[in-house]
């Protein structure tokens, strides 16, 4: 495999030839195309996961690129995507090959240094999801300027309800209003604080799941 | 495969013409060799992919317009309405060989990345009117999909045909058709939206079955 910083075929990127050139980990490498004889169980498996993924974060992707991409650990070079995968393929699933699934409670969305809402609680009342939290302003990292930004994601029908900037630390309480749904619906929810200049964020929290019922 | 590029003085021919086929293409005329003649023997009974794919196509071809632009993809790879036979060839198909029905509760005429529908609704009222409503979720941007089209498909069953709906945006929430003219009649109804361009649609939803009484 040939390797230029600039790339062996320019800034070009594509296929040229019976060579492929392409951009990984900030740099643009180019090599033969390979001949494909089928693939193995394993391969199949590492393909399934990435489906899985990349079907659970299309309704939530403005959030992901928030929350991951001022995450101070992050590899150079990495885009936001980059770092998603690594973190949760294949951490966030549960299963074995064919049956996998997405561990709800284990997936990933935002990273950084404040500390994570303390006391953190969802409750479902006629329709409006209240995200409550404690503010403890006391604590090193916390600030008074600091936001909630809150998901509630639904996995049977793949969208999501998204709040970027919500309530201020102080306020501890977020609401969303749900619509009127004409069956039974299970939410999942995760919650995060972000700072006033959007440069800080802390860890995503996943706060439980919530089962909607028509009484 | 040739291109005919100028016209012939007989106008534009079209069928077959010794060993050459003339036909039109994707709006270009053509011109191929006939096919050769049919070496392998004709499976009987007809195999299910015979049965299945004119069924899924016939039916989606009443909805062309619409598929036009909620299957349309920048890339283009796949034609929209190939798109649309091949996701509804494998989801919207129901029963067993050789009674294959359409599950017209899975159909999709639309897939993409706009808001969907959200708690939809149908119902008919004395006066033969379909109402159909719809709601904004709190945490959407009025301001960014509150003029989205809204585009209602209505399929007739007894008449085999598409009552297109007149269009609405979406912040109106609501919309009113008048069907005193299909008593008895059978209708299905399926709803998605559009960007105003419309280069982002949202996926399309089912709505439900509503039969006129007469």
């Amino acid at each position: 495999m040939g390797k230029l910083k600039i790339g062996a075929m320019g800034t070009n990127i594509g296929k040229i030839g019976n060579t492929v050139s392409y951009p990984l980990n900030g740099e643009i490498i180019t090599r033969m195309i390979g001949v494909r004889t089928g693939s193995s169980v394993l391969q199949n498996e590492v393909q399934e996961r990435t489906a899985l993924l990349n079907e659970f974060k299309k309704p939530i992707d403005e959030f992901i690129r928030i929350g991951l991409k001022i995450n101070p650990k992050r590899k150079k070079g990495w885009s936001w995507y980059n770092d998603f995968m690594s973190i949760n393929n294949p951490q966030a699933i549960a299963g074995i090959y064919p049956d996998l699934e997405i561990n709800y409670e284990k997936i990933v969305l935002a990273k950084g240094n404040i500390p994570v809402p303390l006391n953190s609680k969802v409750t479902l009342n006629n329709s409006i999801l209240n995200f409550s939290w404690e503010a403890d302003l006391e604590i090193k990292g916390t600030d008074e300027g600091d936001q909630i930004m809150c998901i509630a994601y639904f996995p049977e029908i793949l969208q999501a309800f998204t709040v970027l900037s919500g309530a201020k630390r102080g306020a501890e309480e977020q609401t969303i209003q749900l619509p009127s749904f004409t069956r039974k619906m299970v939410i999942e929810t995760y919650m995060c604080f972000i700072s006033d200049d959007r440069k800080r964020i802390s860890n995503s929290l996943y706060t439980g799941q919530l089962i909607w019922d028509k009484k | 495969m040739g291109k005919i590029i100028k016209k012939s003085a007989l106008g534009t021919i079209k069928g077959k013409v010794g060993r050459v086929v003339v036909n039109k293409w994707r709006k270009i005329d053509v011109v191929k060799s006939a096919p050769g003649k049919r070496t392998k023997e004709r499976i009987t009974p007809l195999p299910d992919q015979n049965l299945r794919l004119p069924l899924v196509s016939h039916f989606l071809s009443i909805f062309k317009s619409d598929i036009r632009i909620g299957f349309y993809k920048k890339d283009g790879r796949i034609p929209p309405f190939q798109a649309a036979v091949q996701y509804n060839l494998q989801h919207a198909v129901a029963g067993e060989s050789p009674d294959f029905k359409i599950d017209y509760s899975k159909v999709v005429l639309s897939k993409g990345n706009l808001e969907m529908v959200w708690s939809e609704a149908i119902f008919l009222d004395e006066n033969k009117k379909l109402h159909i409503s719809w709601e904004i979720p709190s945490t959407s941007k009025l301001k960014l999909v509150g003029m989205d089209t809204a585009r209602i498909i209505i399929y007739d069953h007894t008449l085999e045909k598409d009552l297109t709906a007149s269009k609405t945006v979406r912040q109106d929430l609501y919309t009113v058709r008048d069907l005193k003219f299909f008593s008895g009649h059978t209708l299905y109804v399926w709803l998605f939206f559009t960007s105003t361009d419309p280069a982002a649609v949202s996926n399309s939803q089912y709505l439900g079955t509503i039969t006129i009484p007469k």
